[in-house]
């Protein structure tokens, strides 16, 4: 029965012992703890401006591109001696990008007579306006279809200004409704590369 | 006795399961900082890759309006002329480099009309794998010498190798 299992002191901790060993842990689940909230923070706060500023960039993106392309633009109006007027509405027209007929592949045996790239029957008409909290696009296609649809959320403010005959500064932000109030902004120059469209 | 000596480790095992806890949440977070960092990062290079783009159809453009051996056409049956080019910064670290298709199917009467497709390209992480981020457009440049309109027809066309159309991405 005199194992060596019995020879092994078998003394457990002491009180003082115990509680040094709680306090060292109590300590440093403390600081990690501390270290961790703060990073938590910041993560959260990280996330809440990628979240913020996602809707605005997309819009940017969007309106940007078809700004570009636009081969009329009434809203903002240009102005003899930029920049021109702030405008929270945006209206343009551009050629339809599925209009299979304008360029047909492949060409008709029988050509047609002459080719006018901007001809009113391949033009679609675009409006970005402001409702609360949103912008919606409104959209008119040359075979009379309409569209009005809400294009971006979590947006509430959106400005264009010509600021020279071929750039267009634009500008969208989002507010808060609850407090802390953060507002968010995000703005770029949009410089036109379509010709504008002769009077045909 | 035994079952004394084998309580003994316990705090050992207690320390390690702490420590095991604390890497796996400080991994957590490390994680989440880098997905966040790398959406940023694709963000900036795929603007980068339209920039590039844009420079593409500008290059496009200068060479069809100043060298009138361009594109270099052999066989009259073949429509398109692609080609690519390399773009470094002035360390002649390289940036990125932007693709080239002319395509001439219009460019006879009456259209008068030449396509240019660019795509620029930037190295960059796609789905945390090595790859491309690429954004596309698409231009239609006039090249008919005289105006459109018939009123106008004995006149220089003032849009003579400007863009008349242009579409970005996935709107082509």
């Amino acid at each position: 029965m005199n194992t060596s299992a019995t020879n092994i002191p078998t003394r457990g901790l002491t009180l003082a012992e115990a509680l040094v060993s709680l306090a060292l842990v109590s300590l440093l689940l403390g600081i990690v703890a501390t270290l961790m909230s703060s990073y938590a923070q910041m993560i959260r706060k990280s996330n809440e401006s990628t979240t913020d500023v996602q809707p605005l960039q997309a819009a940017l993106d969007m309106i940007s591109a078809d700004l570009r392309a636009a081969v009329i633009i009434t809203s903002p109006a240009a102005s003899a001696s930029p920049p021109g007027l702030v405008s929270s509405d945006i209206n343009l027209i551009r050629i339809d990008p599925w209009a299979v007929d304008r360029l047909p592949d492949p060409i008709p045996s029988t050509l047609p007579a002459e080719f006018l790239p901007h001809k009113s029957t391949w033009q679609c008409h675009y409006r970005y306006y402001l409702k609360p909290n949103a912008i919606w696009q409104y959209s008119y296609f040359p075979d009379g279809s309409v569209s009005d649809y809400e294009a971006f959320t979590d947006i509430s403010g959106m400005s264009a200004q010509y600021i020279s005959g071929s750039a267009i500064s634009l500008q969208v932000s989002y507010q808060t409704v609850t407090t802390p109030i953060r507002v968010v902004s995000l703005s770029t120059i949009v410089r036109l590369q379509s010709q504008p469209v002769l009077v045909q | 006795m035994k079952t004394l000596s084998r309580r003994r480790g316990f705090l050992l095992i207690l320390a390690l399961f702490i420590v095991l806890l604390i890497t796996g949440f400080g991994l957590a977070f490390l994680n989440t900082g880098a997905l966040n960092y790398q959406g940023a990062v694709t963000a900036q290079l795929s603007q980068q890759a339209q920039i590039l783009a844009f420079a593409g159809l500008e290059d496009a453009r200068l060479k069809l309006e100043r060298d009138i051996n361009f594109p270099p056409m052999t066989d009259p049956e073949i429509k398109t002329f692609s080609y690519s080019e390399l773009v470094k910064a002035s360390d002649s670290q390289v940036i990125g480099n932007y693709d080239i298709t002319i395509d001439l199917t219009y460019s006879g009467t009456p259209y008068q009309v030449i396509t240019v497709s660019s795509t620029g390209r930037v190295p960059g992480l796609v789905n945390n794998v090595q790859g491309e981020i690429k954004r596309s457009l698409k231009a239609e440049f006039d090249i008919r010498p005289l105006d459109r309109r018939a009123a106008f027809s004995s006149d220089q066309n003032p849009n003579l190798y400007r863009i008349i159309n242009l579409s970005e991405d996935g709107n082509f």
